[in-house]
């Protein structure tokens, strides 16, 4: 995790392309486990509710700004 | 671009993870991990398709597959095991595992569904197919490589246990102990009572039992039992075909629990395979599976002793 407030890069904690595992583990476990969905949101939201506080306090943004990220230059010589 | 190009191709920097998708295709086709493959192979495919559409930065390699690279050397294992498998046939090897994954697979696999839907094969040496046409039901009565919604029954000496499957997962799961003194009249209005109220709940496709006795499996029909009188010659499949409204397959059980584990269980990708069961009986049964996976479905039974009470 890159530390806060030098480049654009370290606007996240995160990739969000990881959601995906969340998301289609979480359909798994809905569609096959679903006598223990309840168990993993339990065990998730511990998880969620820190990483969703770190974002907003400290990226004040609720999820990673990683898409929005400038393309095509080189962002780490013009703005670092 | 993000698998081929030369500056940060995934399959450029790491060619192995084309075995990866063999494996996935592998892993798909013989439900590997339960239902969690496909799953986990549309983490892939979709993380794949996600960041093709991410800049990929300034950087040399693949990196951002690096958030799966856990996946896709997960999915070097099956591959790996089909490597094994037939190199130790002598009949394969890697390249033939990539072409079984692909069109040639669908090829063998249709072949493999004409012997599931065949008749029924015991043979000299012991084989038995499941495929088994007789006394089990409607003209045919088969078992595909995996029904939708299967009703699973396993007596034994001390208990007796009933389950629901939908696909892999057990969806419902009830066990009493088994009354001697009741004799089979007590089991089978057990059995019947259960099974009748889930052919209400669950959409029953299919029945297989494995008994804790002889059984004749040509006939369908249980030898005895040699711990609950009044087994003799009981058409044990008819009676669930009543109760539960499906078609009904039995063996003993030690040669199912053998199967299971073989498929489903600790022993699944070995071959030949040998299970013990130690309960209220001692038993044992042998998988094996051809090289050519064309009587994988077959179960070969040797030196089985009669159940002694433990």
């Amino acid at each position: 995790m890159a530390s806060p407030g030098c480049c654009w890069h370290s606007r996240f904690a995160v990739r969000p392309s990881n959601a995906i595992s969340c998301v289609v583990l979480a359909v798994y476990v809905a569609i096959h486990r679903r006598d223990q969905l309840l168990r993993l949101l339990l065990w998730a939201a511990p998880v969620g509710v820190v990483f969703f506080s770190y974002q907003v306090m400290v990226r004040h943004s609720l999820i990673p700004l990683y898409l929005t990220a400038p393309k095509m230059r080189n962002p780490f010589w013009e703005e670092c | 671009m993000n698998f081929f190009s030369p500056s940060r191709g995934l399959f450029i920097f790491t060619p192995v993870f084309l075995f990866s998708l063999a494996g996935m295709v592998l892993a798909w086709r013989r439900r590997w991990c339960g239902g969690l493959s496909p799953y986990l192979a549309a983490i892939v495919v979709l993380h794949a398709m996600v960041v093709l559409t991410i800049w990929p930065g300034h950087c040399y390699g693949p990196r951002y597959f690096a958030d799966i690279t856990h996946l896709l050397m997960f999915f070097l294992i099956p591959t790996i095991l089909w490597w094994q498998k037939s190199a130790a046939a002598g009949a394969y090897g890697m390249g033939g595992g990539i072409l079984d994954a692909g069109w040639l697979g669908r090829l063998r696999a249709r072949a493999r569904r004409d012997i599931d839907r065949g008749q029924p094969v015991e043979r000299a040496s012991g084989e038995r197919g499941y495929a088994h046409a007789g006394a089990c039901g409607s003209g045919r009565c088969t078992i595909p490589a995996r029904p939708e919604m299967i009703l699973a029954i396993d007596i034994g000496g001390t208990k007796f246990s009933m389950a629901v499957f939908d696909g892999d997962a057990m969806v419902r799961r009830e066990s009493r102990a088994t009354d001697a003194g009741g004799g089979r009249a007590w089991m089978v209005a057990q059995i019947g009572e259960i099974a009748g109220a889930w052919r209400r709940e669950f959409a029953l496709e299919r029945c297989g039992i494995g008994f804790g006795g002889p059984v004749n499996f040509g006939e369908q029909r249980v030898v005895l039992s040699t711990h609950v009188g009044g087994w003799r010659d009981f058409d044990l499949c008819g009676f669930v075909r009543e109760a539960a409204g499906v078609p009904a397959i039995m063996d003993n059980d030690a040669n199912v629990g053998a199967m299971g584990e073989a498929e489903f269980g600790a022993g699944r990708g070995c071959s030949p395979l040998f299970y013990m069961t130690l309960s209220t009986g001692i038993g044992g049964g042998i998988w094996e599976e051809g090289p050519h996976l064309a009587r994988r479905r077959f179960l070969r039974r040797r030196d089985r002793p009669p159940h002694h009470p433990s």
